[in-house]
């Protein structure tokens, strides 16, 4: 065991003995650490300026991952110092794309799928754990030639996308630990028409919104079959048997949502300017949100 | 442990207010006290300055106190044994009287008459030795070791039975029902219960239940109070086991024993129906047997006494492992019946069962065995009347397995935790050796002042427990040897393997042979090869101590004044490592392996493994208390007392939980109509605050990372050594990850840290309770109490989300508003007598009548402790019919003890003990299954809807014949049959209605269900029965019912017998 630990234990006991002589006055609880969600957030993106927005990207599933470093004798973790990396969906299939169809990748290796930076050990005081210094994730897939399936000659165009995140901040309450973040990102494009050969490059910076986990909505009709329309019920996060929602849908009831109708995922219910995180009943949910 | 500012601000202001500190008295050997009144037997007026003395075999020297102006005397701190009372008053006659039997923590009054020196009349002195504790309200037992030598006690095959230990005693007591992990008192579960050795606390800080199961021969008595205790038992809503260990005299004495309990004498067992399998597995009992010796005495009389002991204790089981053939239905031609899909049908039984036969020559045996080693070691010194210290050491080392054997459940240590997909594999990969290092040390000071009207105990304790699971030749973790090095393998494709892959098999096996790929008749799903896997290593340290001040004042009557201090302090290590540093299992479509290490990522696509991963978890618990105890008219006493606690608990991952503001008041009143400690009438209430388990940090306020990497098979093979590292080279990991993942390389697994509601507040109960009691006779009692309990809150850990984020709170309140809140209700009435051995037999009897409802068992799920982490609370959509009444309940429980000892000629003394005890059934609950959380998580009617479990009924016996040697020394030879008539009641059952998802029917009764055979409904519409599908509501298909439902799973332990010898010095 370690000594260090011990003589904490033992200073802690201490302290315990001298608070307890206060009468009990309740002490709050210890702080909570940074976390992030385990799986793909779904992201909704709003143009920064309006009427500037060449991608007309209306938002993708994003992913992120908290690392922290072994402690000094490594056989714990140091949850007080951590990083955090990003990483958008767009990214990831343009990488298994190129390589897939063409055995193409980006040769320069300092090139990442994600985002990388540092991550704060414990909330602020508004309840937000902020990311900072993060690198730009980009793919630069060069131009390759390959034979398709067909047997013939192709050409793969070069491709460069890359992703530049700030102001990335986490909400972390102990009601709602990670599953909502907000940030501010800016995309660029470079690529080949595929009718002029032009090449056309397209940068737009958007604000976006991120909630955890991405839930699909697309409404479903009486056969089973998808219909292509929004479903705001299918967000709700009590169960619904008799409305056919054996489950709810694993976001939390906290949380204003809506089904995005171009996205057909649940998103948060904000547009930027308005205060972050949406709390509050959603009323297509019945009285229980 | 790193609390923030926010915190430690709270701590400095309570730094600056004056510390007088409360805590749970310690309640440690000398805490006895003999009290009462003496009188002129002619005028029947008390007398002031006659001198008392009090001695015992069990007293260091004696103790003299003087009676005050009201006759009152009062001797405190003793220990309990046989005590005899001298008065010496000026111009009286002396009078002694002795026989008195003082119980541990037990205040008798003896009030006693003197004779003037000139009276010529003849007055009967009416002085019959009292046996009613008139000084509490406590419910429960005291029980003498030796009550162990006349009643068959602790049956082999239950909870560390083999050291025959102390816990086992609680059988006896009314209102106690064995679980397998131990006594659920009043309702409580076992894991809530406080056991304590000579002061010190021995439960398990992770979980709470036993970790010092101290044999019985080490130990003199064992007060299980089960309700109605004082301030000074704190941090329980269970019951209190507090053992008090044999201590020297002034002259040697001391034992050496042995018993034996062969195998071939346990009773036929009724064989359980199960599914047939590949390789099945079958135990029986080869032998328990213990042998040991105790002994105690002066090194310097009325001084400085010793008391030591060891007891070894060997536990076997035989196990053989058969090979068997699957079985499928045939055509007249032997050909195979195939399906619509064209798939062969299993042979199955009317229950469901696979169908199966043996497969020659496919046998090997094995034995599972564990050794205990027992030390105690003990100095009580008195170092002048008014101080006495005692010093005791003692401990429980265990191993298992290894060396070719199978390993035993360390803690549980039943014969019942060999199942049979342990035995799927080669010895080195399934087999482990454990290893148990349980150690204890306990320091007392006795001291008084003031002619022992100020009194102070204190206690200082340190319990060590120590817990491994190593590879099978023994070597450390991390250690870089022997299996240290070899990476387990867990072959899991699919499409399952042959067992012909792995084993030799016996010519005319008919199983597929190696290298098959489609496989049905010798299928192994799960096979390991290779080293071990996972390894383990607990640390676990209890630092106590606790000091209690009693003074004594008259003011309208007597008043023992109470006050104390107590404070604990633990941590618990728990490092776990694979061995080789990697474990690998095949993926699903047998292309692949899956290469898990132990670590966690440190930069995306970047694992680091540590040689070992060990996180800790702190407690700190600061408490304290006051209590008066006022008596007055001789009669009455009433008992007031408020404890206080707070604790602390923290992870080293710098996240924890603090529950102050535990107050608990304690409110009693006794009244005694005959005035001489011969009846009581009692009522107390009281508020009791829960200790969480350092599991509870364990489970949610650490991550244990490990992580996932897919390397195709055409470059990696994990069962030849020298391919191992192209296993491990980054260059050959496939692509595993979502787009969207960071990690492209590396899945991730942990469990997820949870938040504490800010909310939260500690777990407590009520409870009320009251009763009388009435002597009989000599050494005799008959009694009637009532208890009622009530869970007021509880901490679990729960979700508002379906499962995506967790947070710990209080059902109900707070965060978890949305929750029901946590209802546990115990009502009990008992009736009781009880007559301690003397003039040749005891007994003791008890019928208790009971109701436990509500929707929290407590702090064990079934078998297991799970410390506020039960499943019952995580989902709302789990909830529905979780209210009703609780597994524990057992309406009636009748319990009877009886022994006689027949003299006969030539010093040959012969005792029979018998017991019987009845209980009734425990009730069914009626069970589908959960989408997420699998077979038997979702009540589709209300607990307890599905019956109940018939009475289990068990008559024990005990015959020993001993031979008087000398005065001093006994040779003895006993018999305990356990059992007797080989009772074979069932003890659980099949509560599984259907393993498909169902939603539950809430407020249902059975008749909402679909009779056995009964057809489909095509709609909802006109159903006959209510029970739909969990996706879609459409009805249930009956032809989906679990034809198991209802059978029997186990029954009652057959008959054993041990055979025991002793000579006693």
């Amino acid at each position: 065991m370690n000594r260090h630990d011990y003589f904490k234990s033992i200073a802690l006991g201490a302290c315990a003995l001298l608070f307890t002589a206060a009468f009990g006055t309740s002490c709050e609880q210890p702080p909570i650490l940074c976390e992030v969600a385990s799986g793909a957030y779904a992201v909704k993106y709003f143009p920064k300026d309006a009427g500037s927005d060449c991608l007309m990207l209306p938002g993708e599933r994003v992913g992120m991952s908290v690392y922290n470093p072994p402690k000094g004798d490594d056989r714990e973790i140091d949850a007080l110092r951590a990083t955090v990396a990003i990483q958008a969906s767009s990214m990831g299939v343009l990488a298994d794309t190129a390589k897939a169809t063409a055995s193409a990748t980006d040769p320069d290796p300092n090139h990442k799928q994600y985002s990388f930076g540092n991550y704060t050990a414990r909330p602020d005081a508004n309840d937000f754990c902020a990311a900072s210094d993060l690198s730009v994730a980009e793919q630069h897939i060069p131009e390759t030639a390959y034979t398709d399936a067909d047997g013939n000659p192709a050409i793969y165009p070069e491709t460069r996308l890359a992703y530049e995140w700030r102001d990335v901040r986490v909400h972390m309450a102990f009601a709602t630990p990670g599953n909502a973040a907000t940030g501010e990102v800016t995309i660029t494009r470079e690529s080949e028409d595929p009718v002029t050969g032009d090449r056309e490059t397209c940068t737009t910076t958007y604000v976006a919104s991120a909630l955890f986990p991405a839930v699909g909505c697309e409404a479903v009709d009486a056969m089973g079959q998808a219909t292509g329309m929004p479903d705001d019920a299918r967000c709700c996060a009590k169960a619904d048997p008799d409305q056919g929602r054996p489950f709810g849908s694993g976001i939390h009831p906290d949380f204003k949502v809506k089904c995005d109708p171009a996205l057909l995922l649940c998103v948060l219910d904000w547009k930027p300017g308005e205060s972050f995180p949406p709390f509050g009943n959603n009323s297509f949910c019945g009285n229980d949100g | 442990m790193r609390l923030t500012s926010r915190a430690t601000r709270c701590f400095l202001i309570g730094a600056t207010c004056f510390g007088l500190l409360v805590a749970p008295p310690a309640f440690a050997a000398g805490d006895s006290v003999l009290t009462g009144t003496v009188i002129d037997a002619s005028t029947q007026k008390p007398i002031a300055n006659v001198v008392v003395t009090v001695t015992s075999p069990a007293l260091q020297g004696e103790q003299i106190v003087v009676t005050d102006a009201a006759g009152n005397y009062r001797v405190p701190q003793l220990p309990p044994g046989e005590y005899t009372i001298r008065l010496d008053g000026a111009e009286y006659k002396s009078f002694a009287r002795g026989g008195i039997t003082l119980r541990t923590g037990s205040t008798l009054r003896a009030n006693l008459q003197l004779m003037p020196d000139e009276l010529r009349e003849e007055i009967v002195l009416l002085a019959r030795p009292p046996v009613v504790d008139i000084g509490s309200t406590t419910t429960g037992l005291i029980v003498d070791s030796n009550l162990s030598h006349r009643l068959a006690v602790a049956p082999p095959g239950g909870r560390a039975s083999a050291v025959r230990s102390f816990e086992s005693l609680g059988a006896l007591v009314p209102g106690a029902q064995p679980t397998p992990i131990g006594f659920s008192i009043n309702g409580s579960s076992a894991p809530e219960n406080r056991f304590q050795i000579d002061g010190v606390s021995v439960g398990n800080a992770a979980d709470g239940i036993n970790d010092t199961p101290l044999s019985l021969e080490f130990v003199r008595e064992v007060n299980i109070a089960t309700g109605g205790y004082m301030p000074e038992y704190g941090r329980t809503t269970g019951g209190v086991f507090d053992v008090v260990t044999k201590s020297g005299g002034n002259e040697f004495h001391g034992s050496i024993f042995g018993s034996y309990t062969p195998g071939a004498f346990e009773g036929q067992r009724k064989p359980v129906r199960a599914e047939g399998t590949v390789v099945a597995v079958d135990q029986k009992l080869r032998a328990i047997r213990d042998f040991g010796f105790e002994i105690g005495g002066p090194i310097k009389k009325d001084r400085l006494w010793f008391y030591a002991g060891l007891n070894v204790a060997l536990q076997d089981l035989d196990i053989v492992r058969s090979l068997n053939r699957l079985r499928y239905e045939t055509n007249p031609d032997g050909s195979l019946k195939l399906d619509a899909a064209g798939n062969p049908i299993s042979l199955r039984d009317e229950y469901g069962f696979q169908l199966t036969s043996p497969i020659e020559g496919g046998t090997r045996r094995y034995v599972a065995a564990k050794e205990t080693l027992q030390y105690i070691g003990k100095l009580t010194w008195l170092i002048n009347p008014s101080h006495s210290l005692t010093l005791s050491v003692f401990g429980s080392p265990t191993w298992s397995g290894g060396d070719g054997r199978i390993s035993l459940n360390g803690v549980t240590g039943t014969t019942t935790t060999i199942n049979t997909n342990l035995l799927e594999g080669e010895y080195a990969a399934f087999g482990r050796q454990e290893e148990q290092m349980l150690n204890t040390v306990s320091l007392k000071l006795s001291s008084s002042f003031l002619e022992k009207r100020l009194l102070l105990d204190a206690t200082v304790g340190y319990h060590y427990a120590y817990s491994n699971r190593l590879p099978v030749d023994g070597v450390g973790i991390g250690s870089g040897q022997g299996l240290d090095t070899v990476p387990g393998i867990s072959w899991t494709r699919g499409s399952p393997h042959t067992i012909a892959d792995f084993e030799n098999l016996p010519a005319g096996s008919g199983c597929e042979p190696k290298g098959a790929t489609s496989v049905i008749y010798c299928p192994v799903r799960a096979y390991l090869t290779g080293g071990p896997g996972n390894v383990n290593e607990t640390i676990t340290n209890r630092f106590q101590g606790r000091a209690v001040v009693t003074y004594l004042a008259s003011a309208l009557g007597q008043h023992v004044i109470k006050a104390g201090i107590d404070v604990e302090v633990s941590n618990s290590l728990f490092a776990r490592a694979n061995t080789g540093n990697v474990w690998f299992s095949e993926t699903y479509d047998g292309s692949a392996w899956q290469v898990w290490r132990i670590g966690n990522l440190t930069n995306p696509d970047d694992v680091y493994v540590p040689k070992l991963q060990s996180p800790t978890t702190h407690s700190t618990i600061v408490g304290g208390f006051v209590q008066d105890s006022f008596t007055f008219l001789d009669r009455v006493t009433v008992n007031a007392g408020l404890r206080y606690d707070a604790q602390m608990m923290s992870s080293s991952e710098g996240v924890g939980m603090v529950l102050p503001n535990q107050w608990s008041p304690r409110v009693g009143a006794i009244y005694d109509p005959t005035g001489q400690g011969r009846s009581k009438i009692f009522a107390s209430y009281a508020r009791y605050y829960e200790n969480v388990p350092l599991g509870l940090a364990e489970g949610l306020f650490v991550q244990r990372p490990f992580t996932v990497s897919n390397v195709s098979k055409s470059v990696c093979d994990p069962s030849d050594p020298t391919k191992v590292e192209a296993c491990l080279d980054p260059k050959n990991r496939l692509t595993i990850g979502a787009p969207y993942s960071p990690n492209r390389q590396w899945g991730f697994y942990y469990g997820d840290r949870a938040p504490v509601d800010p909310e939260i507040e500690a777990q407590s109960m009520d409870e009320i309770s009251g009763g009388g009691e009435y002597q009989v006779f000599d050494d005799a009692r008959v009694g009637v109490n009532y208890t009622h309990r009530s869970i007021h809150r509880v901490i679990e850990n729960m979700s508002r989300d379906e499962g995506t984020s967790f947070l710990v709170g209080n059902p109900g309140y707070g965060a978890a508003s949305d929750f029901p809140e946590a209802r546990r209700d115990y009502d009990a009435v008992t009736l009781f007598f009880q007559k301690s051995f003397s003039g040749g037999w005891l007994a003791l009897a008890s019928y208790t009548a009971s109701y436990l409802r509500g929707n929290y068992p407590g702090l064990a799920e079934g078998s297991y402790p799970s410390p506020h982490t039960l499943s019952d609370f995580d989902l709302l959509s789990l909830l529905p019919n979780r209210t009703g009444p609780l597994p524990g309940d057992r309406r009636h429980s009748v319990k009877v003890y009886g022994a006689k000892e027949f003299a006969l000629p030539k010093n040959i003394r012969i005792n029979v003990g018998m017991s019987y005890t009845g209980t009734s059934g425990a009730p069914l609950d009626v069970l589908g299954a959960h989408p997420y959380y699998g077979r038997g998580a979702a009540f589709i009617l209300p607990r307890g809807s599905g019956g109940n479990l018939p009475w289990v009924h068990s008559v024990d016996s005990n015959l020993a014949v001993g031979y008087k040697i000398t005065k001093d020394s006994t040779l003895s030879v006993s018999v305990d049959v356990f059992n007797l008539f080989n009772f074979q009641a069932e003890t659980s059952r099949d509560q599984s209605f259907t393993y498909a998802n169902v939603r539950p029917i809430e407020g249902g009764t059975l008749s909402d269900l679909p009779d056995k055979g009964e057809s489909a409904c095509a709609t909802g519409a006109g159903c006959r029965y209510k029970l739909v599908n969990f996706e879609d509501g459409s009805p249930f298909d009956p032809a989906n019912r679990n034809p198991n439902y209802g059978s029997p799973t186990s029954y009652q332990s057959p008959r054993t017998i041990r055979m025991g010898v002793r000579l006693t010095f």
